[in-house]
Order: C-alpha cells, then structure tokens, then sequence
C-alpha cells in the first residue's frame, strides 16, 4: 500500500461532529427531490402531477446526457411539481404510498456475472439503475458523458470536509455489496485505485483489503481529485473518475439487486443541532422532517453536503440525490464594536492574526457569515498556503479577471478540485470557488465536453 | 452602541443599490465596517468563513507601526529641544513632538482618505483598508519640519500616482507611501535633505553650540578617506547605541531600530509580514555592505570601509525593509519569490545608498525600483513551478 503526504491541508475543527450513531428516522408522507441543485442540469421531467411511481420510475434526465436518469425514490404518486426561477425544475414531491415498491431494472447480478460482462454493459446498468450521476469526471467535475470510458476511476473511502458520513458506519454490513461494486468499476476501467484516510476508523478488512493508497492530511486530503492529483504518472490520468466509497457500495446493491438502491447513510450535523449524528434515510427525506432535531428554527441555514462545498437548501427541500449530509447552521452573527481591535480569542482562523491561535481549542462554532466585506486581493498569500494541488489561486482569479484563461491553464488550473478552502480563508472575501467554477464550465463549452 | 447601529441599518436603503445615496455606498460602508463587524452573510458555497478580513490584516500593520510613531513624536521633540538647549524632560519632549508630528499625520489621514472615499465613489467600490497603512507609513517617512501643504500634496499624488490609476488598491504596482515620499522627494527637494531633519525652534543665533543636524548618514557619506567612517561617526557626536535606540536626527519615524524590531516581530509572529522578504532584505544588505569592507582600502570613498552593523543601524534601512518592503501588494504574490525580492532590495539599496552621492538613502528607490519588477519575478517562477507539474491542458 503507498501512503501518499498530502501538502497544505487544513483541519477546520468545526463544531457539530456527528458521532457515531447511526439511527434510522420515521417514516413520513412526502418525500421529494431537488433537480435544481444538480449543477449544470438540463431537466427533460418524465412525469406528471398525479402520476403513479414506483422506487425506480423515472422521474427525469438530463438532455445533454439522456442515459444519465434520476429515478424515484419511492413508491407512491406524484404530488406536486415546483418551479423555481426562470421556470427551472425545483422539486418534485411524492406522496409515498410507504409500501416501497420496487421496479425491476435488470436481472440480478452476482460477482462470477458482472465479471462476464463488457465495459459497456456494465456502464449501461449503471446508467439504467440512475446511478450515473455518482461519478465525477475530472478534470471539469462533471458527470461523465455515457459512452466514454475513464483512464482509472479514483475511489475515495473516507471523507474529511466537515461533516459527511464515516466510513466504518456507512460500510457496516456493505462489505458485499462493496466489492460488487468494486468489481463493477473494475470492469469499466483498467486501474481503480482505492484511497483511505491515514486515520481511518474503518475496520472491515474485506474492504481494506482492496485499499492501495492511504492519504494523509487534513481536508481536503481524501478529495478523489486530490487524490487523483497526487498519483497521476503522466498527463493521460487527468480525465480520470473519482466517486465516493459509499457510492460504490450503492452501486453494488443496484447491480446485485437489480432495483434502484433508495436508502442511504447522511449525517445531519452543525452548530445547531441538538445531537449531531448519523442517519439512515431513504432518499427525498423531507428536511423539515429533522426539524425536531434542532435547538432553534428561526435564522437558520440549511445546507445539503459539506460545508464548505454543499450548495444551499432549505427547511422546505428534501435530501437529494448525491447528498449525504444535512447541516444546520446559524445564519449570520451578533454585530460587534471594533471587531478588528479586538484580542479575538473566541474567533477561528487559519492564520496567526488573532489570539484564538493559542487556544488549543478542540472545535468551532461557526455561523454564515462573512467576517469581513469584499475587496480587492491584497495579496496576502493565504490562499497558496491551503491548496493541496499545490497552485496559486490568487494569480488564476488575477488572470481569469483579466480575460486570460491560456495562462492559468497552463499553470495548472484544470488541477483544482474545487474543494473550497481559498475561498475560506481569503481575507479579502474574494469568491474564488464561484469564480473558478464559471472558469471552468467556460472552458469545457469552449472544449466541447 | 445599539443606538449607533440601528442608526446605520435604519439608513442603509439610501445607500443601497437603487438608493437615493447609492454613490455615497463606499463612504457608508467604510465608516459602518469600521464600527461594527459585518452582518453579510455568504450567499452559497463556501458557507462558513475565516474570521480574519483586510481590516484586522491592515489593524495588525497599524499596531506594529506604533512603536515607531509614538517613538517618533519623542525623537522629534527630542531633537529640536536639543538644538536650541530647551529641556530634554519627558514631558516637555514630549509636547513638542506631538505638536510636529501629529498634524503631518493628520493631513495624511484626511488627505489621502479624502482622495481615497473620492475615487472609491467614481468607481463604486468598497474603501479598501490598506489606506490606514499608507496614511501612517507616510509621514514616518518624513522629517518633522515637512511643511503640511507639501506633505498633502505629497500623499495625494502618492495615492492617485501610486494607487487609483492602475484601477485601486490591490491592482497598484507601487507601493503608495513610497510613491508620496519619492514624489516629495523630488518635488520639494530643499525640504527633503539636508539640516532638516530638526524642527528649530526660535532664532539660529539660539543654537546649541556643536550642533550640527545632519544625520549619521549624511556623515558617513560624505567622510572622506583617510578619515575612517566610523571616526567621523562619532567626532560628529554619533554612537552606535544611539542609532540603535534611535535618539539621532531623521525622519520621524525611521530612527529606531529597536522600536522597528518590535513592529518586524509583531508583523512576523502574526504572519502578516513576509519574513522571506524580510530575510532575503537582511542578506543583501549584509552581503553587499561586507563586499564593501573588502573593497573599501583601495578606494577615497570611506562610506565603503563602515562596517555592517553600523550600515544596519543608521538611515532607514530598518524600517524600508520591514515596513515598505512587506507590503503584500506591491511585492511579488508568490512566497518563493519574495525571497529573491527582498535580497535584491538588499543588495540594491545598500549599492545605492553607498556608491550614489545624489540620493541619501537608497532603499526608497531600490523598493520602487523592485516593485516595477515584482511581476517579472513572479512570471519566472510560476513558469518554473508550472514545468515541474504534470500538465493538464486541453
Ligand atoms: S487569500 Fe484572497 S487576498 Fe489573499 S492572496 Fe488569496 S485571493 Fe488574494
């Protein structure tokens, strides 16, 4: 097994770690999905209000990529359709009829079959069971287009952003499952490497079994991109794919069961939860459903994934495809006086400029907001200090401000993983993520990915 | 305080986009974040956010200053009540350098914010905080008998020149103060060197005898051999503690090493300066001043023969490189780089300091000078960061 030293990592310490609880939830009505928080999505929706569904009908796909499927989670009939802004798919909510029933995709499979099969028939199951969306292809981050097949295929077992599900809970029991999806992804590609945190709690050996790195560091060291960035040989890796280990499994369950895997491990964590822990859910689980979880309900912000990468959601949303962490955090702060003259024992950072650098403090709480207004960059260098593709985003923003997009490539742009931490600690409160992200997507039009 | 801040939240939407005020925004934001820390929250990724911002980056340049400006206003009145022989109590001491030096950074501050707040209106975008630095850094620069028209004209050259014509703070090649202080250089040369780094208070005829006025520098500088350097130093009166401890004639804030030891070591222990910078400074200067010693027996120049410590000591070498030199704008972004940055304003500086009789202090031009070329060091070691990686290109 290669170990693999990951540079400028950064432990965030968050508060509201989930522990290790894995509790399952109540049922409840109405479930629902959320197609507006899939990025880049083109919706073509295949159902209408009133329609009957099972776990597994599909609900929609994306016109640019028509065998990358989204499938209903549960049984029961569709209830309502929302519309957001400029009449972009919102939610499709699901009355659930609470008996589950599944539609048969495809024969089951076993391991000694899924080794008998090609490339491309394996692929096709995946995109059947509406599991194509689980991977990432690098190097724009995007799902990947269906009838191309990656370099090598990164699986990432655990996950440091704060907070996502841990690997020694969501593997429990799933080492089958595991394996089967391994295999899957053995299938599609000629080298899969498998990743592990150094620090991993994870102790089913079956699994560790198939380990070939292990990564050490902070955040974002157990990023598959980052990961991918640290092993690639030569420049033939870069459109490689990475997916998360708890995806593997669901791919396993699909291809051995033949019916869409609904069920999932989330935590639900942050400041503002009373008992931040591990969840098993059936996928669309109502968000206001965890309402009862929560010390407050007023000023809150909702947040589906990670904190530092999960997009926005809200009390009214529902737990969505590729999501597997609801975080509740406070929404903004109490105003104080001369907050810059202050001592600031009380306030996280990652540098030296406030005395909170030497409390040996175990975690923070922390709140949406800003800490500071826009400005210019100033230079400060923090930002190359926290990249673990070892870049500069500060000269990439310069550039790409400027219209250049040749020079930042050149210098390794395509390497970012968007994996959000310049943009944490950027004094100047430059959006270099949202920036970056618009870069990006630029340049695949312009590359015709 | 909570009355304060319901007066600015209560008044926001004449600031805001669309507000009958939405020009003045940049004025209210600044006063409003310099009150009260924001309640901006983010808009979607990345949700949570470090506590530091340019404010508590800047304030933390500020405190490190501190010593060198209350340092200066004693040493002004220090100086001038040493010329004429008026009492060297604290107090009194005191008083007189107040009266010097707070109006010139009075009219710094209002000058260069005014023009600041002007050009942030026409472009429409925040007041950046790295005005609370120049506006400080400025008049340390300068000797305490700067006439204040000169001085205003000097800062708000040093802003639109240094900063607001290359699009703000941030985009600015140059680092401003120093682009005032060069500006006044040049432009007001009789007021810039020479006996003036004395305020002399009352008639000439009221002058201490022996006094003389000329700085440490001045001295070396014009020492002529066989006479060694150091001999000069201290006919004229000057010892190497003193210079140290910073009780000699100079700009206000730029005598006292011991006091810019105590800023270079806030700056450093909070990494707001870049100690590569500061370093590579320290080795240039080190090196070209000790080449110097080495060359300094065939030569008639004594200056080349002083040795480094006292090199270190007198002018403002001290405060360039740890206050000038570091600033993260006009220095080059990448770490690795500053290094080599610093090492050249070393090197320069001391050769300009040395060999230039027409300058009197080498490390104003030896900054600028490598500021222009900042970028260029960038470019060469990106180019070279970018060879050693794997490319990924389309
Ligand atoms: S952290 Fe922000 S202000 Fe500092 S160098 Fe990077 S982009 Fe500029």
């Amino acid at each position: 097994m290669k170990s693999i030293q990951v540079k400028n990592t950064y432990d965030l310490q968050l508060s509201g770690l989930p522990d290790t609880a894995c509790d399952t939830v109540d049922e409840t009505d109405f479930y629902g999905v959320s197609p507006s928080r899939i990025k880049e999505l083109k919706a073509k929706l295949l159902v209408k209000e009133g329609q009957a569904v099972k776990v597994g009908s599909c609900l929609f796909f994306d016109k640019k990529n028509e065998k990358n499927v989204f499938l209903s989670p549960v049984s029961g009939t569709v209830e309502k359709i929302e519309y957001g802004d400029r009449r972009a798919l919102q939610n499709i909510v699901i009355k659930s009829d609470k008996q589950f029933q599944k539609e048969t995709l495809f024969d089951k499979q076993t391991l000694a079959s899924i080794d008998k099969l090609e490339d491309k028939d394996v692929a096709d199951l995946i995109q059947k069971g509406g599991l194509w969306s689980v991977f990432t292809a690098y190097p724009f981050q995007m799902t990947p287009n269906s009838d191309l097949l990656p370099p090598a295929i990164y699986v990432s077992i655990d996950s440091d952003e704060p907070h996502l599900p841990q690997s020694q809970i969501f593997c429990e029991g799933e080492k089958d499952n595991f394996l089967a999806g391994l295999k899957a992804l053995k299938k599609m590609t000629s080298t899969v490497h498998v990743g592990v945190a150094d620090k991993t709690k994870l102790k089913e050996t079956k699994i560790l079994e198939h380990v070939t790195h292990r990564l050490k560091g902070h955040y974002p060291a157990n990023n598959h991109g980052v990961f991918l960035y640290y092993n690639k040989k030569d420049a033939s890796e870069n459109s490689s794919w990475g997916v998360s280990a708890q995806d593997v499994i669901r791919i396993g369950k699909l291809l051995t069961e033949g019916t869409y895997p609904n069920e999932k491990v989330i935590v639900v964590a942050g400041a503002l939860v009373k008992k931040p822990r591990h969840l098993k859910v059936v996928e669309g689980y109502p968000v206001k459903a965890l309402e009862k979880e929560l010390t407050k309900k007023a000023g809150l912000r909702v947040v589906a994934g990670g904190v530092l990468t999960g997009q926005r959601s809200s009390i009214d949303s529902f737990i969505s495809y590729n999501e597997y962490a609801v975080h509740f955090l406070q929404e903004g702060k109490e105003q104080e006086m001369f907050t810059f003259f202050r001592p600031g024992f009380d306030k996280p950072t990652f540098g030296r400029t406030y005395l909170s650098a030497l409390v040996k403090k175990e975690e923070w709480e922390m709140n949406t907001c800003l800490n500071g207004g826009h400005r210019a960059c100033i230079a400060c260098g923090e930002c190359p200090k926290v990249c673990p593709v070892e870049s500069h985003p500060q000269f990439f923003m310069k550039d790409l401000e400027a219209g250049d997009i040749e020079k930042p490539i050149e210098q390794g742009f395509l390497d970012c993983v968007s994996c959000g931490i310049c943009t944490y600690v950027c004094p100047s409160k430059i959006e270099l993520d949202s920036i970056f992200y618009d870069a990006r997507q630029k340049i695949a039009k312009e590359a015709g990915v | 305080m909570k009355i304060l801040k319901d007066i600015f939240n209560k008044n926001e939407h004449y600031f805001e986009k669309g507000g009958k005020y939405a020009n003045w925004y940049p004025m209210y934001e600044a006063f409003y974040s310099f009150l009260f820390s924001t309640k901006e929250t983010t808009k979607t990724s990345v949700h949570v956010r470090d506590s530091l911002d340019t404010k508590r980056y800047m304030s933390i340049v500020l405190i490190a200053l501190t010593p060198c400006a209350l340092f200066g206003i004693f040493n002004a009145g220090f100086q001038a009540h040493k010329a004429v022989g008026e009492s060297l109590d604290l107090i009194p001491v005191l008083l007189t350098g107040a009266q010097l030096v707070l109006p010139l950074i009075a009219v710094s501050y209002i000058v260069g914010l005014g023009v600041e707040f002007f050009s942030c209106m026409v472009r429409g975008h925040e007041v950046n905080e790295g005005f609370l630095v120049t506006g400080l850094l400025y008049p340390l620069t300068l000797p305490a008998t700067m006439p204040l028209w000169q001085a205003a004209v000097g800062i708000a050259f040093g802003v639109v020149v240094g900063k607001e014509v290359f699009g703000g703070s941030g985009r600015n090649f140059l680092n401003p103060a120093l682009t005032a202080r060069a500006f006044v250089f040049f432009a007001y040369p009789a007021q810039m060197s020479g006996e003036v780094w004395t305020k002399v208070m009352g008639a000439k005829d009221q002058i201490v005898e022996g006094w003389s006025g000329a700085t440490a520098l001045a001295v070396a500088a014009t020492t002529e051999a066989p006479q060694k350097a150091v001999d000069a130093l201290q006919d004229a009166g000057f010892s190497l503690m003193d210079s140290i401890v910073g009780i000699v004639p100079g700009s206000i804030g730029e005598t006292s090493v011991v006091m810019v030891l105590i800023g270079a070591f806030i700056l450093l222990i909070t990494g707001v300066g870049s100690w590569r910078t500061m370093l590579g400074s320290l080795l240039g200067a080190v090196s070209i001043s000790i080449l110097f010693n080495l060359f300094s027996g065939g030569t008639t120049i004594a200056f080349f023969g002083l040795p480094t410590v006292w090199q270190l000591s007198i002018g403002s070498y001290a405060f360039a490189t740890v206050f000038m030199a570091t600033d993260p704008v006009s220095s080059p972004g990448l770490e690795s780089s500053r290094f080599i940055y610093g090492f050249l304003i070393g090197v320069l500086g001391m050769i300009i300091r040395v060999t230039n009789p027409a300058y009197p202090e080498g490390w104003m031009l030896a900054i600028l000078l490598m500021n222009v070329f900042a970028p260029l060091i960038d470019h060469v070691m990106l180019e070279r960061k970018s060879k050693k990686r794997i490319p990924n290109v389309i």
